[in-house]
């Protein structure tokens, strides 16, 4: 407290930084990393070379972004959230669908491809920790000041919804959710909203069209229609199913050599993973994200301001929304949406948007005894 | 905190100073603490739900793995691993003459699998660009790809030829779910002469699929009728089939494990397709008839005709519906082989049966005198000869040359129906014969334990009084006409054979009956007496060759019961009496023996007997051993060896 109002030097910032959270983090990357070998054209494992180098980079932007004092991060949010809304406006306009799917979830933009919704993601919630920093600490409860989070949340819901992109939509909702409870909203908004989405089911479910439907019953029996809707959920299924304790070994999968097992270098390489490494290696990997979710949760904690408190705890509700929802969509557990394991899934944006956002938690980290 | 100290100065100093500033922090704590506080609660509250959370993906993971673990192993298996069954090609039949009757004919295909294209339209689009692919075309497999499940494949187009089949099996790699195959369609050439000897083929009864699982076999087609079912064994071979794992695509990664296949090996019938084709030639004025020829020494069946015929290449798989329908309900029913299914009273033809029995029996001699004047009375019943004024006082020789019904009657009485079975039996008669032939009616040799059995009535001695001339309840067919005949005309057990795998026919000899030599001999020479003697009932049998014989027995069976016609009354066809020949020749040494069949002929002797002759000339010439037709025919204009001008001379027959 009592260099409050100096700046810190670079090796002592060095020294400050989550080093054993890195070290997990590069853990699960390089896990991801090794699984992606196991797919190979030619005898090259493109996926894993490209993966490696991005993780390397967004690895050293997030230690470039932890050395910049968080006050520049907090003055950040609102334009690079409403960058983020912009370009999610921009994606049915000039959009391009991914190989294999329906819906226009990507930009192309100065060459590079990239998922808006992923970015959105972030940006809210350095917008809303922005937000409730700044708001009266007595006053936040009051409806008055819950009309600008309500607005943030919801402006880039409808956009999502009409790609559409459900499953975004949901976590976008669940993340802005998150952070308005941890911000210390009066607890009775959540237990009304509860009690009221659950007797909302039912006229929701009256008006579902019927391929809505059919999905969720897909989800509910994916044998249904084994070659159909329940292709993706079944191959997984089985790739997982049919590991043993210890797995098939590395490009032993059949389901994932065999190409039975769709989008396996992105969503559903949990799934590929599970399958060559079995039981063992998937309780392994589940307690490295646990690790890294208990991690954030202490640093949150030793976090003394508000923006950074809610920005390290908004990020460990994101990964662990993003893991939860990808480990239960490959498992059958919830319904197929588009959703990739952070840190593993193959692809820039989610490895960049949340090498960023986690850049940022962990600069308020590192400035933690600097007012911000 | 610097709020705090602001409040400060209402309160006492000192202790109680501190003891406030406690309670203050306890009691009403200032928004950010409260709101720090609840960050903390709601983030372990948050990490808790987390914890929980996880714990279910566990198990879940927990339960795909260890609980439903085995279905899942099953199931990945089931998706790696895909079976290719590889066909056996079915042997192919010639004839006597090594003459292709039955062969596989190459059908090179195009197929499409929906599921394995990535759209469907796109495939053809790219496939007309190899073969024209017509726009109607591709609307119908466009329309059959929206109906059925996508993992059949469905034919694009089919006789396409070896050079557009290379280029497909080259670019139809590129083009996905586009494949090229063989199959093979069976092919009947002489069908007509072969229809009801060969049969065709139909996919396997639900039966043949219990008791052969290789028949699962897609497109597997089994022998229906004839050699092809008789033979099917044989003709079959062995599918075998090839492993292979495969992707998600259902292309071929590598082969697993390979059991070749068998093909079956090639059958060799006895029948000779030129005969076949003169015979059915010659039974063309006949609305229903059957020849049957047996080379007496090997038992092989050299022709064998029934009429009217039809083309199995109808039949066989795919079936021409409306063709088949109309062959069903055919009047002459051509689709049924009156040679081995037609039953027939044998009517005179069984006299030799009844005379030998008698002979062998010692109920007559050769000088064995009855007197027939045109009727037998016996227990009130009348038994009439064919000849109304009667034959006169008759021994054998005489009797069966003219066929005299009352001499069998009394040596049927004599000899009983018991003996006279037995040696219908020993001839032959009431049997089916392993031939390979399926379907073969067994006729009917009766006796008193059948008719106790089947009729549950007794046997009455009138009953064995008509068996004796072969009418009543005895009943034969074509086949074991002729089976008779040679034995009659050999003593040796002959059995008919119409098909073999080996290149060469196996030599048989056939065993020799317990008859006795001299009874045969004396049926032979009355048999010859029937043909050739100016008494005979068959003289228009004659072959008409000096130093070459034919002997035979006329038969003209009752088909509407033993009741007697009004003179002079129409009979409508159906009810008119079949005319039935059986011959041998050369009398002297036998090699041929024959039997002919023409329904409602009316006459033996008038009507079957030229038939008969005729077909015994066309067999004599055909006669590959040389001394016959060298030696015997009288036809000077015969050219030395030569089958094929000795053919086109015989045309005229």
């Amino acid at each position: 407290m009592s260099n409050a109002s100096l700046p810190l030097p670079i090796l002592r910032k060095l020294t400050r930084l989550p080093w054993v959270f890195l070290a997990i983090i590069s853990l699960i990357a390089g896990i991801g990393i090794l699984t992606l070998q196991s797919i190979q054209i030619n005898n090259v494992a493109i996926y894993a070379d490209q993966q490696l180098i991005r993780y390397l980079i967004a690895l050293a932007a997030l230690i470039t972004i932890a050395m910049v004092p968080p006050v520049i991060w907090m003055r950040l949010s609102y334009p690079l959230f409403a960058l983020a809304i912009m370009l999610i406006l921009l994606v049915p306009l000039i959009g391009v669908s991914p190989p294999g799917a329906g819906a226009k979830r990507w930009l192309m933009l100065f060459g590079v491809s990239l998922q808006p919704s992923e970015f959105l993601k972030i940006t809210l919630v350095l917008a809303l920790a922005r937000y409730f920093h700044f708001a009266p600490a007595n006053k936040i409860s009051h409806p008055l000041y819950l009309l600008v989070p309500a607005l943030m949340i919801l402006a880039p819901l409808l956009p999502i919804f009409l790609q559409p992109d459900l499953g975004t939509a949901m976590m976008v909702a669940m993340i802005g959710a998150g952070m308005v409870f941890l911000a210390g909203v009066n607890a009775l908004y959540f237990i009304t909203a509860i009690i009221l989405f659950v007797s909302a089911l039912p006229i929701l479910w009256a008006n579902l069209l019927p391929y809505q439907r059919e999905r969720i019953f897909t989800y509910l029996d994916p044998e249904r229609d084994p070659l159909g809707a329940g292709y993706h959920l079944l191959q997984s299924k089985i790739a997982i199913g049919s590991a043993d304790m210890w797995g098939k070994g590395a490009m032993q999968g059949t389901q994932s050599q065999l190409n039975f097992l769709p989008e396996k270098h992105t969503d559903f390489i949990f799934a590929m993973f599970t399958e060559e490494r079995g039981f063992m290696g998937a309780m392994g990997l589940m307690g490295l994200y646990i690790a890294c979710f208990g991690l954030l949760s202490l640093m949150a904690l030793r976090t003394k301001n508000l923006y950074g408190r809610l920005v390290i705890s908004g990020m460990a509700l994101t990964l662990f929304l993003y893991v939860f929802i990808n480990m239960g969509m490959v498992m059958g557990l919830l319904p197929v949406v588009g959703v990739p394991l952070p840190l593993m899934s193959y692809g820039g944006t989610s490895i960049a948007s949340i090498m960023f956002g986690l850049g940022i938690a962990i600069s308020t980290y590192v400035h933690r005894s600097n007012k911000a | 905190m610097g709020k705090l100290h602001k409040k400060g100065p209402r309160l006492p100093v000192g202790q109680s100073a501190r003891g406030s500033s406690r309670r203050t922090i306890a009691a009403p704590k200032d928004p950010q603490t409260i709101q720090s506080d609840r960050f903390t609660r709601r983030t372990v509250l948050l990490g808790a739900g987390g914890l929980g959370l996880f714990g279910l993906l566990a198990s879940k993971l927990h339960n795909l793995q260890n609980i439903e673990g085995r279905k899942y192993k099953s199931l990945a298996e089931d998706n790696r691993t895909a079976t290719r069954f590889l066909p056996s090609i079915r042997g192919k039949i010639y004839d006597r003459t090594k003459t292709l009757i039955a062969s596989n004919s190459q059908n090179l295909r195009v197929l499409l699998i929906p599921d394995q294209a990535d759209n469907v339209a796109t495939s053809l689009d790219l496939l007309s660009r190899t073969i024209p692919v017509s726009t109607r075309q591709k609307q119908r497999i466009l329309r059959i790809a929206r109906r059925q499940n996508p993992q059949i494949p469905i034919l694009v187009t089919d006789n396409i030829g070896w050079r557009q089949f290379a280029r497909i099996n080259v670019l139809g790699q590129r083009i996905p779910g586009i494949l090229s195959d063989i199959s093979w369609r069976r092919q009947y050439h002489y069908g007509e002469e072969f229809a009801h000897i060969v049969g065709h083929l139909r996919p396997p009864t639900k039966l043949q699929l219990a008791a052969t699982p290789a028949f699962r076999l897609p497109g597997t087609l089994v022998g229906a009728n004839g050699i092809e079912q008789g033979f099917n064994d044989v003709l079959q071979g062995e599918s075998g089939h090839q492993q292979f794992e495969v992707n998600a695509r259902g292309r071929n990664i590598k082969a697993l494990a390979k059991k070749p296949s068998i093909d079956g090996a090639d059958l060799y019938l006895t029948i000779d397709h030129v005969l076949q084709q003169r015979i059915l030639k010659r039974l063309s004025p006949y609305r229903r008839a059957a020849v049957v020829a047996i080379d007496v020494n090997s038992g092989d069946v050299v022709a064998m005709c029934s009429t009217p015929t039809f083309d199995p290449n109808i039949l066989t798989h795919p079936i021409d519906e409306k063709r088949w329908r109309e062959l069903k309900n055919a009047a002459d029913t051509p689709l049924s082989d009156k040679a081995t299914r037609g039953q027939y009273p044998p009517g005179s033809t069984f006299k030799m049966v009844t005379a030998l029995a008698g002979l062998e029996a010692g109920v007559i001699t050769p000088k064995t005198k009855f007197k027939c004047t045109g009727v037998m009375e016996w227990h009130k019943h009348k038994f009439h000869c064919w000849n109304r004024s009667g034959h006169g006082y008759m021994r054998l020789h005489k009797a069966l040359k003219q066929s005299c019904d009352v001499f069998f009657y009394q040596t049927a009485r004599k000899v009983g129906i018991r003996r006279l079975a037995a040696m219908a039996l020993k001839l032959g008669l009431g049997e089916v014969y392993d031939c390979g032939l399926p379907g073969q009616k067994a006729g009917l040799i009766p006796d008193p334990d059948w008719k106790q059995v089947i009729k549950r009535r007794v046997w009455f001695g009138g009953e064995t009084v008509l068996a004796g001339i072969g009418q009543g309840y005895v009943l034969t067919t074509p086949l074991q006409l002729a089976v008779m005949t040679a034995r009659l005309a050999t003593g040796r057990k002959v059995e008919p054979r119409l098909a073999h795998t080996k290149d060469k026919a196996p030599r048989l000899v056939p065993r020799k009956l317990d008859i006795n030599e001299n009874s045969l001999k004396l049926i032979r020479k009355a048999m010859t007496g029937v043909i050739n003697d100016r008494d005979g009932t068959g003289p228009k049998a004659a072959l008409g060759w000096p130093g070459l014989q034919m002997a035979g027995k006329t038969g003209t069976s009752q088909v509407r019961g033993n009741q007697s016609i009004k003179a002079g009354q129409k009979l409508e066809w159906k009810y008119l009496d079949h005319a039935l020949f059986v011959a041998f020749a050369p009398a002297s040494n036998p090699r041929y023996a024959i039997s002919v069949i023409i329904e409602h002929g009316r006459s033996g002797g008038k009507v079957a007997g030229p038939v008969a002759r005729d077909v015994m000339k066309m067999l004599l010439i055909r006669d590959p051993v040389q001394r016959l037709s060298q030696a015997l025919l009288p036809d000077p204009a015969r050219p030395e060896n030569s089958t094929p001008s000795l053919t086109s001379k015989r045309d005229d027959l």
